[in-house]
């Protein structure tokens, strides 16, 4: 089965993204397009580049050649200000793990993102409340994020993930520290919620089984990927 | 274990008799079963009649054992195509695998990039078992998980060989 | 966003508030220390403005009356001894209606009448009037004002005359005005530039110690401000968060900052930080000084979080990479140089002209401030420098190990040292200027005995028996004053002779003889007959001995002449030297009768002399070494808090390296010579810096301070600094064998 035929241009993507860090090149060109809705996995073998990959097109790293798009702008030629209000606004993260505050109860960890636009404290907390239910979190809003098990906290950092509604769900290793029932819960909520709410997708890992869940993977291999085009 | 196949790549290179052939399959593929003399002639027998093979010298005597075979062009047109498509992905593929990357490599043949078409075939056939999984009831699950954990072997054991293909290439060769 | 960032400083945790704890402690000290130098500054400058009334002469740098307008004022000050305590006397008459008024006093005390200061007033109501008392004539009319002195402890008198009987007495001048320039001594003015650089000085320490505790726990902070900038925070958000924690902290510091001081302030008001001790209103904080304190202090604190913040201003993935670090270079060196010659060319420069206390003041904290920042900067490279050494000396693992890292991180392996270098630096700049500035020739062997009192009738003035050329001589004791005086003295219990001090000046020969001696002395040298000298303390000789007495006491330079006792006894008598059986009593009568009996006269002991120059030295090393201790000891908390905070951050590189079995022992000689190496090597050049630097500051200084080195207790001060700051740094390795342990050791 594969993913309904890509029409309209590419939401996001990637052309001839290169990156290194001081002597070691992570990035030596990568093309890859991810169109709207899409699920879309880029596997590859640890230090193939793919995190570096994801990063950049999350406008959390500028790359230094190359171009990154995201819906008809140039996310690389954006300022350091206008790709924190991207992420803030558009995009979600779920990470493998640093993600959570450990200061903020899970309720405020979700309601982050809204409270850090100015949204009021009452009214961000209520936007994150219905998350918990939905994803199978009740009764854990005031917990620290110390106190949740694994499995919990990916969910609450799917939770803040989703909570602005965002266009992209960038997902870097989410199952990467849990077992595979956690792991196969989180990726079912991922992957459910992000239909549910037409989100995209771009995950990270280098688990088929994780990789399964995508409409089509892309194989990133020594800086390079190698982009496919759907069946 | 696609015997005819690999018969006729083990022929590809240079005409043999039916016991050379044996001989060579036994060595490289037969450790843990070697091929009977009468599979191997009833093989044979099969691709010249499909004209994949024929008969190119003939030793004193009519038994089948006394003929010389080599591939004709329509064989090595069917061997190509076998060995650039992928299997259908299932569980216990390593014996036609291996044969192929094998033989990808003593033709010369690009045996990484058949490599990739298997990762990707097994892969796609990982997302559909990965939707009956989750669409499915508990039974249709756990049947699916089964092949699902298999497949993701196989597709370490495709990573592992890629990342080999070059030490493996030079045994092969030698 | 702040109720967030609020959320946030309070959520942290034991490690967290602990962290806040030590922060603000660190706050609290730099405020106290801040409002310390800002009291005391203007304080030590009030003590200069009070005193400037004692210079009053003819002509006055500052009137403080309208010369044109006023009637002349008799006026003679004379600072005698009382028990080892100088009181200022002034002999005063005026002689017309519209005489000048001395501050401190609604009116010049008449004939008969005398103005004391309250402490004065105390102590001639303690004392028996033989020793004190009956030196100034006339009874208690009037006390004086705050005005007129520097302290509380000031002892002062008027001692009011008729105006003919004041006239015809030595070494009275007639004034038209009172002196209002301040009376700049040095003493003062050296103090004031010590609380200008200790100003700075024991600030930096500080400033170490709170950039240390804010340090604690960086990693995991650094992970926190991360995830809110991958979540969408701005850098502005970002600071914000830094901020209020920061502002949190110095808010609690301030306050426990402002009620130490509050405390303390009474007490400070008893230390004679210049040799006089201050009014505690003298000591009042100025509300500007305060609002400057409250608003810069937070300020700093703010600002410095804001700027440790620069890396993850860059990345949302904070800690994850880390670009290879700059190698430290010795270009920082030159701001010190930079800052030196800026000094220097500060303190010519008032020398020359002086400026506004507070204009001189700045300039000579912002030098040393850089001179400061050089050091700071420049600490990694001297680090990496050391750590190359040790790693090509050492052969043994643990400082192979130590080697490695302080190579790799010189910046880090310094930072933990960084008090203790800034405050041996600044301490020893301290003490070798203070040291310096107060070393003066104490010549303990005068040859005089310790129980002679001597007093010699008053200034040499020029000879009324001669016109010209004109002679200075010594004048001469009136006979019948010379026989009243000398019965006096010989009644009180404990005289045992009673000397005349002869002029020669009457003698040509004798002054042409000792004029062609090597020493050249001139015709106002005085004798003492051999016999009496040896009473006296003198060395046996034969004739007469030269015996100086001048206004800072008796003195002989053993120079004999020959002359005949009753050749002797003809020069005129202008000094006597009392010969007493040493009791305090004994002497304080004696004096009282010599200064009743020759007006003008201060009457000495070698004691005088000596505590003269001593106490102010004894006083002010004490001080300097104090701060210098003080500073150490908080340089060493510094130490401790990086220290502790290193082995918990490395905490798992060191279980990993015990469970490969690497001894515990070698792990702490690890930490030690990671800590000990650099401090020691770093500390030795401070000082050698810390030296030059003083020098210079004194030759740039002028005047006649010749540099010396600091005295033992500067060396036992900073000896015993560095040691305690290695003890702190051993109290911190059981805190390794601890979080190592492999039983309770959970590797992550």
């Amino acid at each position: 089965m594969s993913a309904p035929p890509v029409e309209r241009p590419p939401l996001l993507a990637a052309r001839g993204v290169t990156r290194s860090f001081g002597a070691t090149e992570a990035l030596r060109g990568a093309d890859v397009d991810v169109g709207a809705g899409e699920i879309v996995a880029l596997m590859g073998p640890s230090g193939s580049g793919k995190s570096t990959l994801l990063h950049c097109m999350a406008g959390i790293l500028t790359p230094d050649a190359g171009e990154v798009w995201f819906d008809g702008a140039r996310v690389d030629a954006m300022s350091d200000r206008t790709r924190t209000e991207l992420r803030r606004e558009r995009f979600g993260f779920v990470f493998q793990f640093g993600q959570l505050v450990p200061e903020l109860s899970a309720i405020e960890n979700v309601a982050l993102p809204l409270l850090l636009a100015g949204r009021p404290r009452a009214r961000a907390l209520g936007e994150a409340a219905p998350w918990f239910e939905r994803l199978g979190l009740g009764g854990l809003e005031r917990r620290r994020p110390g106190e949740l098990s694994g499995g919990e906290g990916q969910r609450v950092a799917m939770a803040r993930a989703l909570i602005s509604g965002p266009d992209v769900v960038f997902a870097d290793e989410p199952t990467g520290s849990l077992d595979s029932l956690a792991g196969e819960r989180v990726m079912d909520l991922l992957v459910d919620t992000a239909r549910e709410e037409g989100s995209t997708v771009v995950l990270v890992t280098h688990d088929p089984r994780v990789a399964a869940y995508a409409d089509r993977d892309v194989v990133v291999r020594d800086g390079r990927a190698l982009a496919r085009v759907p069946a | 274990m696609n015997i005819p196949n690999t018969l006729l790549g083990l022929l590809e290179p240079e005409p043999s008799h039916g016991y050379e052939l044996k001989r060579a399959y036994d060595l490289r593929f037969g450790s843990d079963k070697p091929l009977k003399f009468g599979q191997v002639y009833a093989t044979l027998g099969r691709l010249e009649r499909d004209g994949r093979i024929e008969v190119c010298g003939v030793e004193h005597g009519s038994g089948p054992d006394r003929k010389r075979y080599a591939i004709t062009p329509d064989g090595v047109t069917v061997l190509d195509r076998w060995l650039a498509e992928p299997e259908a992905p299932e569980p216990h593929l390593q014996s036609v695998l291996f044969a192929k990357v094998v033989l990808a490599l003593v033709s010369g043949r690009p045996a990484d990039r058949f490599l990739d078409e298997q990762r990707a075939a097994h892969l796609a056939r990982m997302r559909e078992l990965t939707s009956v999984r989750r669409a499915g009831d508990l039974g249709h699950a756990l049947v699916a998980d089964y092949a699902l954990f298999h497949l993701e072997a196989d597709l370490r054991w495709i990573d592992v060989t890629e990342s080999r293909l070059d030490q493996l290439g030079a045994e092969v060769r030698a | 966003m702040i109720r967030l960032a609020a959320r946030l400083t309070a959520g942290g945790g034991r490690e967290a508030l602990v962290r806040l704890v030590l922060t603000g402690a660190g706050l609290a000290l730099a405020v106290a220390m801040l409002l310390v130098a800002a009291v005391v500054y203007p304080a030590l400058h009030a003590h200069d403005v009070r005193r400037g009334w004692i210079g009053t002469s003819e002509h006055n740098e500052q009137p403080a009356q309208d010369e044109s307008r006023t009637d002349p004022l008799l006026w003679r000050v004379t600072e005698v001894r009382y028990d080892g305590r100088d009181v200022v006397r002034v002999d005063v008459a005026a002689e017309g209606p519209d005489a000048p008024v001395p501050p401190g006093l609604d009116e010049l005390p008449g004939p008969g009448d005398l103005a004391v200061s309250p402490r004065l007033a105390e102590l001639l109501d303690a004392t028996e009037p033989a020793q004190l008392g009956d030196r100034f004539p006339g009874h208690v009319a009037a006390t004086v004002g705050r005005d007129a002195l520097a302290s509380p402890d000031d002892l002062v008198v008027f001692v009011g005359h008729a105006p003919d009987d004041l006239r015809a007495e030595p070494g009275v001048a007639a004034v038209r005005s009172i002196e209002a320039a301040p009376d700049s001594r040095d003493l003062t003015r050296a103090m004031r530039i010590v609380f200008a650089i200790g100003g700075v000085g024991l600030l930096a320490p500080v400033v170490v110690f709170v950039a240390t505790a804010t340090r604690l726990a960086a990693a995991r902070r650094e992970q926190r401000l991360a995830a809110l900038r991958l979540a969408g925070a701005t850098t502005g958000q970002v600071g914000v968060v830094a901020a209020v924690e920061a502002l949190v902290a110095a808010l609690a510091g301030l306050v426990v900052g402002f009620g130490v001081f509050l405390a303390l302030r009474s007490r400070l008001a008893r230390v004679p930080f210049d040799g006089a001790s201050f009014y505690p209103s003298d000591l009042d904080l100025s509300v500007r000084s305060a609002l400057v304190v409250a608003v810069a202090v937070p300020a700093l604190a703010v600002a410095a979080a804001i700027v440790s913040l620069r890396r993850i201003r860059v990345s949302p993935l904070g800690v994850a990479r880390r670009a290879a670090r700059a190698r430290p270079t010795a270009r920082p060196l030159l701001l010190v140089a930079a800052g030196l010659v800026g000094l220097v060319l500060a303190v010519v420069e008032d020398r020359r002209s002086p400026a506004g206390e507070t204009a001189i003041a700045v300039v000579i904290g912002l030098m040393f401030l850089l001179m400061i920042a050089g050091v700071v900067w420049s600490g990694p490279w001297l680090t990496a420098l050391v750590a190359r050494g040790i790693g090509r000396a050492g052969r043994r693992a643990p400082s192979l190990l130590a080697a490695r890292r302080l190579e790799d991180n010189p910046a880090a392996g310094f930072r933990a040292i960084s008090g203790i270098v800034v405050a041996v630096f600044v301490g020893t700049v301290f003490s070798g200027i203070a040291a310096s500035i107060l070393a003066r020739d104490v010549r303990i062997d005068d040859g005089v005995g310790a129980h002679v009192v001597a007093a010699r009738a008053g200034e040499d003035v020029p000879d009324p028996e001669e016109t010209s050329p004109a002679v200075i001589v010594p004048p001469a004791i009136p006979a019948d004053d010379l026989a009243r005086i000398t019965d006096d003295l010989r009644s009180l219990p404990g005289v045992h002779t009673v000397v005349d001090v002869h002029a020669i000046v009457d003698a040509p020969d004798l002054v042409d003889a000792l004029a062609r001696t090597p020493a050249g002395f001139s015709s106002t040298a005085t004798l003492v007959s051999c016999a009496d000298g040896v009473e006296l303390g003198l060395d046996e000789c034969e004739g007469a001995a030269l015996l100086e007495v001048s206004p800072s006491g008796a003195s002989t330079s053993g120079v004999t002449v020959a002359i005949s006792p009753a050749r002797l006894d003809t020069l005129r008598v202008t000094a006597l030297a009392v010969g007493t059986d040493g009791r305090p009593a004994t002497i304080e009568r004696a004096r009282t009768v010599l200064e009743a009996g020759l007006p003008g006269a201060r009457a000495l002991t070698r004691a005088d002399t000596e505590a003269l120059m001593r106490d102010e030295v004894r006083t002010q090393e004490r001080v300097t070494n104090v701060a210098l201790a003080v500073t150490l000891v908080i340089a060493g908390c510094s130490l401790a808090v990086a220290v502790a905070g290193a082995i918990v951050e490395r905490r798992q590189a060191f279980a990993q390296l015990r469970l490969a079995g690497t001894p515990l022992s070698d792990l702490r000689r690890v930490v030690m010579a990671e800590a000990a190496a650099p401090l020691l090597m770093v500390a030795a050049a401070s000082v050698g810096l810390g030296l030059v630097v003083a020098a210079l500051v004194l030759s740039a200084a002028g005047g006649h301070q010749r540099f010396v080195l600091p005295g033992a207790g500067y060396w036992l001060s900073l000896a015993g600094g560095l040691g305690v700051a290695l003890l702190v740094v051993l109290a911190t390795l059981p805190l390794l064998a601890r979080l190592t342990d492999l039983d309770s050791a959970r590797i992550e």
